[in-house]
């Protein structure tokens, strides 16, 4: 177990710098600069060269990457963003929780809701609940979430005025964000775990368990529901990552104040500390979620074990 | 049979699910926007103004960084500045001068100080006077910032900026400066309370004080801006009737990145207010007699213009050719979905200098001409109908940016050029690498907008000195730019107005750009809305704004 913890540790590591250095390297040689977008259109060279100076803006690539990342890592100094002169850390600390509220009550909806539809159809298979259930998901999983998103205010703000179109700040504001983004997760955990409980259905041990008289209550608690998650799980843990890529759009239809839309607004204006802090953090938190799985499934089921990872 | 079983958990399930709802609500961070929340009247200081209340919201695109005039313009703050600041001087939609912090003005005979008596009644937001020491004080503070300011520029010629006494200031220059008055009009030039600036240091941006209409009063990064109205304001410019406080209580500014979120969130009486830059919506907001639909000046003009730096477009000829070649109004009626008026001129129809009568020279669509001009520049038409001089095949490349209608207005070009037998690739790219390829040069022809809100607009684009900035057309005529130097020192308007009717002309001959029309740019109000002002450059005035509930 610990030799395993090191090794994906130090995978874990070399993922952050890699896409740290990736970031920093698509952002310094793409097209202008933070300096650019702060001296406007009508700047005059020498202008320009001198707030990109007093920005380090002129300093040569791996010397900027470097200081970054010694800053970074040695004094926890994210820096200042470019365009407004505010702490990274501070403009994070302000917008993170929108995202792990926003990300977090659609991980659980798909969750709750994808189970639910995937116990159903899997309940008899090829019925024609099973059938409409699964047609239903494959239309979730095609439908783009932006354009699911513009139907949901049509239909649910403009047409019945249930609920506001954008903003933040009450649980009605939550609950079309949440819809969209939940959307496409819960056909795939609906889908996922229908497969996965006709596969666990005929398994050797449930058989065995039926044959030793248990009631059909407890051959579906005990083993048929509990084994059929472990993938379910799984899935989850990778896709809670995959969320947070989703929310950027998401937070952007619906005005939603989180992370995704500022490091959009950063992206479009070079703002490199800002764009830097915001990559970094999700970086990390997939990999934390990811080593969060990887151990779970390595003590849930032992016959995956640490060598196996 | 597996139904009593899976009743627990589906039970089980609900209890979890409200349970992490629960949670996660509870930890939402602060409150919603306190809309409608300010509906006691408060005591105010001009008792000639009735406080009728309501709160007007208008969608924001991007969220400003900050709200200091002098602070970076990048993002979307211009919008906001007008209401928490006010100017010197007031130039309206016609660009005509009106006083407005400033009573009046006085230009010495040599045009090199100019004298500005201030109005003696203007308090800051917190209380402390606007005087003489706090215009010298903004505009030197304007000055150092500057090189961060998109219109440092306007101010490149002033020496020195003087208190001559409590409500007198006189600004003294090298050279008179023709763009100045523009200069000072703008939001970035609005008057800052130097005590504010003082005690708050870097977080003036974030709690600007100015002597405007409305005041901050609450800034949730991400979601919205709310302006509360100034009690004491009596001093409003020229194109509102009411000059005292606001009727409404707040201006709230929601942020709203997507335009079609935008329209849906107006649609649903969450906005009062959003800009209008798709054809499909104004489609749909029309069906709605109740929206108010109001066209913006902005003084602009879309152009294609020519790298007269590369072959075959250092050739006049062939600049004149395509701009035989080019069917305006069609490209307005099919790319522009109607919204826009052909341009025949360099100038803006809303700015000094232009002159209907510069039409009359203007070239027309003629694609026959434009095939007579190519032979005259040495090109011979091949058996599959294109045109090649020294081998070389007559081709371009449009570079413009991804922002609507360009695209479509691309295309149109395309095929138009296409039909004179010049084949067109369209590149579209972000913006600020349309500016940048633009700049160094790396580019045929590009289809680009310009707005501004000074005649200046010509020789930031087209004077030689600027080539290697915002000339990008490498364009360099001595002439012009000669009469560019005499519109600089002109103060006076009609004067200046009859010099660049001269460079036009030159222009016109010459044809670095081929001009194609006028945007025309819609914003929409909701009809809840009474007297909501349109002003200069795109500004909505809520001064005399009521609303109806």
């Amino acid at each position: 177990m610990i030799p395993f913890l090191i090794r994906r540790l130090v995978g874990a590591l070399l993922a952050l710098v890699t896409v740290s250095f990736i970031t920093f390297l698509l952002l310094a040689t793409g097209p202008g600069d933070a300096a650019d977008a702060l001296v406007g259109e009508f700047a005059s060279q020498e202008q320009l060269d001198e707030v990109r100076a007093s920005m380090g803006l002129d300093a040569p690539f791996f010397q900027r990457y470097l200081d970054y990342m010694a800053g970074a890592a040695l004094h926890q100094d994210m820096g200042d963003s470019l365009i407004s002169g505010r702490p990274v850390a501070r403009l994070i600390r302000e917008r993170l929780p929108y995202t792990a509220l926003l990300t977090l009550s659609a991980l659980t909806l798909a969750a709750m809701l994808g189970s639910i539809t995937g116990l159903i159809a899997a309940a008899r298979p090829g019925g024609w609940l099973d059938l409409g259930l699964m047609s239903l998901t494959t239309l979730g999983l095609s439908v783009p979430t932006f354009w699911a998103a513009l139907l949901l205010i049509h239909f649910f703000s403009l047409k019945l005025g249930w609920l506001p179109v954008t903003g933040a700040g009450s649980p009605a504001h939550l609950v079309l964000p949440t819809l969209s983004l939940a959307l496409p997760l819960t056909a795939m955990v609906a889908r996922l775990m229908r497969a996965s409980l006709l596969d666990v259905k005929e398994a050797d041990y449930v058989r065995t368990a039926r044959a030793k008289g248990l009631k059909p209550g407890k051959v579906w608690q005990g083993h048929i529901l509990r084994n059929a998650l472990i993938p379910v799980l799984t899935m989850l843990g990778v896709y809670a990552g995959r969320l947070l890529a989703g929310a950027v759009v998401i937070e952007t239809v619906f005005g939603w104040p989180g992370l995704g839309r500022l490091t959009v607004q950063a992206v479009l204006d070079n703002d490199l500390p800002v764009v830097m802090g915001a990559v970094l953090l999700i970086a990390f938190l997939y990999q934390a979620i990811n080593l969060g799985v990887d151990i779970l499934h390595a003590w849930a089921d032992p016959r995956v074990g640490g060598s196996a990872l | 049979m597996k139904r009593d079983t899976y009743v627990p958990t589906t039970a089980l399930i609900v209890v979890l699910l409200m349970a992490v709802l629960a949670m996660t609500a509870c930890a939402a961070p602060a409150a919603a926007p306190a809309q409608g929340e300010e509906t006691a009247a408060q005591p105010t200081g001009s008792a000639e103004t009735p406080v009728e209340g309501g709160v007007v919201t208008r969608a924001l695109t991007t969220e400003p960084s900050g709200l200091d005039p002098h602070g970076p313009p990048g993002s979307g703050q211009n919008v906001i500045l007008p209401y928490i600041f006010d100017t010197l001087i007031y130039l309206d939609g016609d660009n005509v001068l009106h006083p407005f912090l400033a009573e009046s003005w006085e230009i010495a005979e040599d045009g090199k100080t100019i004298t500005f008596t201030l109005r003696p009644d203007v308090v800051f937001h917190d209380g402390t006077p606007m005087n003489a020491d706090a215009v010298v004080f903004t505009f030197e503070r304007f000055m150092e910032l500057g090189g961060k300011s998109p219109v440092a520029g306007g101010l490149r010629n002033i020496t020195s900026v003087e208190a001559v006494d409590e409500n007198t200031v006189a600004f003294h220059f090298e050279e008179p400066s023709a763009t100045f008055f523009s200069t000072i009009a703008l939001p970035y030039a609005g008057i800052i309370s130097p005590a504010a600036v003082e005690q708050e240091g870097e977080e003036f941006a974030r709690q600007p004080v100015g002597t405007g209409p409305f005041m901050l009063d609450a800034w949730e990064p991400g979601v919205s801006i709310t302006l509360k109205r100034n009690p004491d304001y009596n001093w409003g410019p020229a194109d509102v009737e009411n000059k005292g406080a606001p009727y409404i209580d707040a201006a709230a500014f929601k942020v709203i990145p997507d335009a079609s979120a935008q329209l849906a969130a107006f649609q649903a009486g969450e906005v009062d207010i959003i800009f209008v830059n798709q054809p499909a919506h104004l489609e749909k907001l029309k069906q709605d007699e109740s929206v108010q639909l109001q066209e913006m000046v902005f003084n602009s003009l879309v152009y294609l213009g020519f790298n007269t730096s590369r072959a075959p477009f250092d050739d006049v000829n062939v600049r004149q050719a395509f701009a035989h070649a080019i069917d305006k109004q069609a490209i307005v009626d099919i790319a522009v979905g109607g919204v826009g008026q052909p341009a025949c001129q360099f100038m803006a129809s809303t700015l000094p200098g232009y002159d209907p009568a510069l039409c009359a020279d203007a070239p027309a669509y003629d694609p026959e001409q434009a095939k007579a001009l190519l032979a005259e520049a040495g090109f011979t038409q091949t058996d599959q109908g294109q045109w090649e001089r020294d081998g070389e095949i007559l081709q371009a490349t449009i570079l413009t940016s991804t922002r609507p209608p360009n695209g479509d207005v691309a295309t149109m070009l395309q095929a138009q050029l296409a039909a004179i037998g010049v084949p067109i690739e369209i590149q579209q790219l972000d913006s600020r690498a349309v500016l940048k390829a633009a700049t160094e040069g790396d580019y045929d022809i590009t289809l680009w907008r310009y707005g501004w809100n000074d005649p200046d607009v010509l020789n930031i684009y087209l004077g030689s000195d600027r080539i290697g900035r915002t000339n990008r057309s490498f364009y360099s005529n001595p002439a012009v730019d000669e009469i560019f130097a005499q519109t600089a020192r002109e103060l006076d308007p009609d004067a200046r107005a009859q010099l660049y009717v001269e460079a036009q002309k030159l222009l016109l001959e010459d044809m670095p750009w081929i001009p194609l029309y006028e945007p025309v740019n819609v914003i929409a109000i909701s009809g809840r809305v009474q007297d909501a002002v349109i002003g200069p450059m795109g500004r909505v005035l809520l001064n005399d704004a009521r609303v109806k509930e």
